[in-house]
């Protein structure tokens, strides 16, 4: 299934491609090789054998094998079961769809979906239900009524206005890649701002599996409020706004640093929705954002520790002075956390001092010095 | 953990401050520090099979040549059939797990009567429904299909709710309420020591002049070398879990049940013995499983009896497929052991005498724990090598974890 969809939306796949689309499957019994081999076939860089290089072990040298791809029939795409047409909508019409006592809710404006949230505050926006799905299956919640956020148009720009980067909570995981992997590619992109959508970019690649990143929403993480968030340590690094709606309350902002009031505890109301995120993009070549994870393997996996770090340096005279530095961690804590002392400490140290460095580290340490074990939910 | 955490806390910083470094060219940094600083990217995998080293045609043997897998294509191409696959029968029930929120107790009191009130419950099986000697099975004697006084484990099964839908199974059994008397849970093999919680099958395999006196007896030309470890358990992740379809044909009191097993007779074995009949009336059927490697070898006997058995009290077929969370909690996985070892060299590195203490966690019931120490005590522990003098003992830890299995 993972390989029948990547072959719809890229017919001639790369290597690269092929395996990133499988990053969500996992294999118990014959191992990833022969499957690999076999979907290689479809990729042009690949020889027969699968393998895309001399290997020296004899292959392409007309030695017998298992299998001859040449005698495959070749793939005929006018054979492929047609995507059923009443399923394409360009269209979106709102409408509501009800039975069993569950309610579902697609409102496709902004204005419905707020006067709906207001109408059904205990009702769930679900993009991908990556999450919400979670809570129902095995925390036994009992949700009745739920929203499409995914519906909703609006929510999902990624633009840049006035050295600010904003991005539409409803964006899925998978389009916000492609829009910052096509943003850094971008001739017009100022060389500094990459720095921000490379650190962003750092941590999406190994956030879940693909099959998750193509449902999962920018506003679901959010709003989930995990401790080990792969996005939310990048955001907070960046002092970064979220914009909230509601019916009632109109607009207002909150920084991402003071939106987590405990485990999974958010500051929004029943009736409020997020909006948009919203950072300023590094001034200079002197500001450099990155982004770290380190989970129990690369792919689809959850972060047993993550962490975003934004410095702007000075140079005044040899010395590199930090001007700011911004460090956020996931995993150390029931929340993301942001370490306001850093910054307050070192403004105005030598990046490059060995000395500085140690009493960064003897600060970190006195700051995540906990005697539990943290949850790694 | 923690220490670990706080470890990857402060190398992020470290990759961050000399990557920084790097970027803007700072100098004065000793080059070998903006080494191996950046993520470490996995390439695209290359690979090959190389099936020319035998000529297939000349060689009738199939020594040497590889084969396509039997069921390959029919696996690759969606057409084999798991035991989920199978269509819903006729009048078919599903099952809603009812299992032991502590470890070790005493259950109190176990009652239903929400459960049996949501429409769509069609009833309720736990021990109570069966007579004591028929709720036995296990490779120890010493399973229960369903606990019936005591609780051993977090996950025992205690109940079965049946249902017209998966999803009111689902529901309802988490309406079921268990009172408990909890008692003193033993979790790890060093807490089965403190404790002295073993099974009484401790062995000792013997050969040469060894004891004790053997390792303090230490003359210039041997050295001694000595030391402990611990070896984590491990889940068999078979990617189709435990499940059973059990069909009682009323007619002349015969069951048939596809068992996602790797062990077909033992099931209709086990199974003749809980229902009270002989084995010739019921037939255990699977076309394939999708995965077991031993976690299916006896376990499926767990799933299965109390699938069979549920279908007997409501005499409609039953079918239980076991969800991913409740299968790893529910059903034992590899051993965790812990070892000891004592190993006396001459001073030219030939082994004189091999000392060795092994305890795996064997959890609450025996099932294949003294298999699996078998298998470590003659073919582990001295591998492919000849100790003119060895002495291995082993125990098996008695604990309040899932039975641990092949």
């Amino acid at each position: 299934m993972s390989f029948y969809s990547l072959l719809k939306i890229n017919p001639t796949p790369s290597m690269h491609d092929i395996e990133e689309a499988f990053d969500g499957n996992l294999c118990r019994c014959t191992g990833y090789r022969p499957i690999l081999d076999t979907f290689k076939s479809f990729s042009a860089e690949a020889t027969s054998c699968g393998s895309n290089d001399s290997c020296g072990s004899g292959c392409g040298s007309g030695e017998k094998k298992l299998v001859d791809f040449t005698e495959f029939k070749p793939y005929d795409p006018t054979l492929d079961v047609p995507f059923p047409k009443d399923l394409i909508r360009d269209d979106f019409q709102p409408f509501i769809m009800s039975k069993n006592g569950i309610t579902w809710l697609e409102p496709t404006s902004l204005s419905d979906l707020l006067k709906a949230k207001r109408l059904f505050p205990d009702a769930r926006l679900i993009g991908g239900s990556s999450e919400v799905s979670i809570e129902m299956k095995f925390k036994a919640a009992n949700y009745l009524t739920f929203f499409n956020a995914l519906s909703v148009k609006d929510l999902e720009d990624i633009r840049v206005v006035d050295d600010k980067l904003e991005i539409g909570c409803s964006i899925t995981l998978t389009d916000l890649i492609s829009e910052l992997k096509e943003m850094t590619a971008s001739k017009s992109t100022l060389e500094h701002h990459k720095s921000l959508y490379q650190a962003l970019l750092a941590n999406l690649k190994y956030f879940a599996s693909r099959q998750v990143r193509n449902f999962a929403t920018l506003g679901g993480n959010i709003a989930t409020g995990s401790p080990i968030s792969d996005l939310n340590p990048i955001f907070m690094a960046n002092d970064a706004l979220l914009t909230i709606l509601s019916e009632n309350g109109g607009t207002r902002t909150v920084p991402i640093r003071k939106f987590y009031l405990g485990y999974r505890k958010i500051d929004l109301k029943p009736d409020e929705i997020l909006l948009k995120v919203t950072m300023d993009l590094p001034k200079n070549e002197m500001e450099i954002v990155k982004a770290y994870k380190q989970a129990k393997r690369k792919e689809d996996d959850i972060a047993i520790v993550n962490g975003c770090f934004r410095v702007r340096l000075v140079k005044e005279a040899s010395d590199y002075k930090i001007d700011c530095l911004d460090l956020s961690y996931g995993g150390l804590a029931p929340t993301t956390i942001y370490l306001p002392s850093i910054n307050d400490k070192f403004r105005g140290a030598v990046w490059g001092n060995d000395q500085v460095l140690k009493s960064i580290y003897d600060e970190l340490l006195a700051l995540i010095n906990f005697s539990y074990s943290v949850s790694s939910l | 953990m923690p220490t670990y955490r706080r470890t990857l806390a402060l190398s992020f910083f470290t990759r961050f401050w000399y990557q920084v470094i790097k970027q803007l060219k700072i100098p004065n940094c000793p080059p070998e520090n903006l080494h191996n600083i950046d993520e470490i990217e996995r390439a695209v995998s290359k690979s090959s099979q190389d099936f020319g080293a035998i000529n297939r045609e000349e060689n009738s043997d199939l020594i040497g040549t590889t084969n396509p897998h039997l069921s390959g294509l029919n696996q690759t191409t969606g057409v084999a059939k798991y035991l989920d696959d199978i269509p819903k029968q006729q009048g078919e029930v599903y099952t809603g797990f009812v299992l032991s929120t502590k470890p070790h107790a005493i259950i109190k009191s176990i009652n239903a009567a929400k459960a049996l009130a949501v429409p769509g419950v069609v009833d309720f099986i736990s021990s109570k429904d069966i007579d004591p000697k028929k709720n036995i099975f296990g490779l120890g004697h010493d399973d229960e299909v369903f606990a019936s006084r005591v609780v051993r484990y977090n996950g025992q099964l205690i109940g079965l709710v049946l249902a017209e839908s998966r999803s009111i199974a689902r529901y309802a059994a988490g309406l079921v309420e268990i009172e408990y008397e909890p008692l003193k849970p033993i979790f790890t093999i060093r807490e089965a020591i403190e404790n002295n919680s073993f099974y009484d099958l401790n062995r000792e395999l013997k050969r040469g002049d060894i004891d004790d006196s053997t390792f303090t007896n230490v003359d210039e030309n041997s050295v001694v070398i000595e030391g402990e470890m611990e070896v984590g358990g491990q889940e068999h992740f078979y990617l189709e879990t435990h499940g059973c379809l059990a069909i009682p044909k009323l007619e002349d009191n015969e069951y048939v049940i596809y068992s996602s097993t790797q062990n077909v007779s033992e099931v209709q074995k086990e199974a003749a013995h809980v229902l009270g009949i002989p084995a010739n009336r019921v037939v255990c059927k699977i076309k394939r499983i999708g995965g077991g490697f031993g976690g299916k070898e006896t376990r499926a006997s767990y799933v299965a009896l109390a699938t069979v058995l549920a279908a007997k009290k409501v005499g409609r077929p039953v079918r239980c497929i076991v969800d991913r969370d409740v299968d790893m909690v529910i059903t034992g996985a590899r051993h965790p052991f812990y070892g000891k070892y004592k190993l006396k060299l001459s001073k030219d590195g030939k082994f004189q005498a091999y000392d060795v203490e092994l305890i795996n966690n064997a959890g609450y019931s025996l099932d294949l724990s003294w298999a699996v120490m078998e298998g470590a005590l003659f073919r582990g522990v001295d591998n492919v090598y000849m100790f003119p003098n060895i002495r291995i003992r082993c125990k098996l830890a008695k604990t309040n974890v899932t039975s641990n299995t092949a």
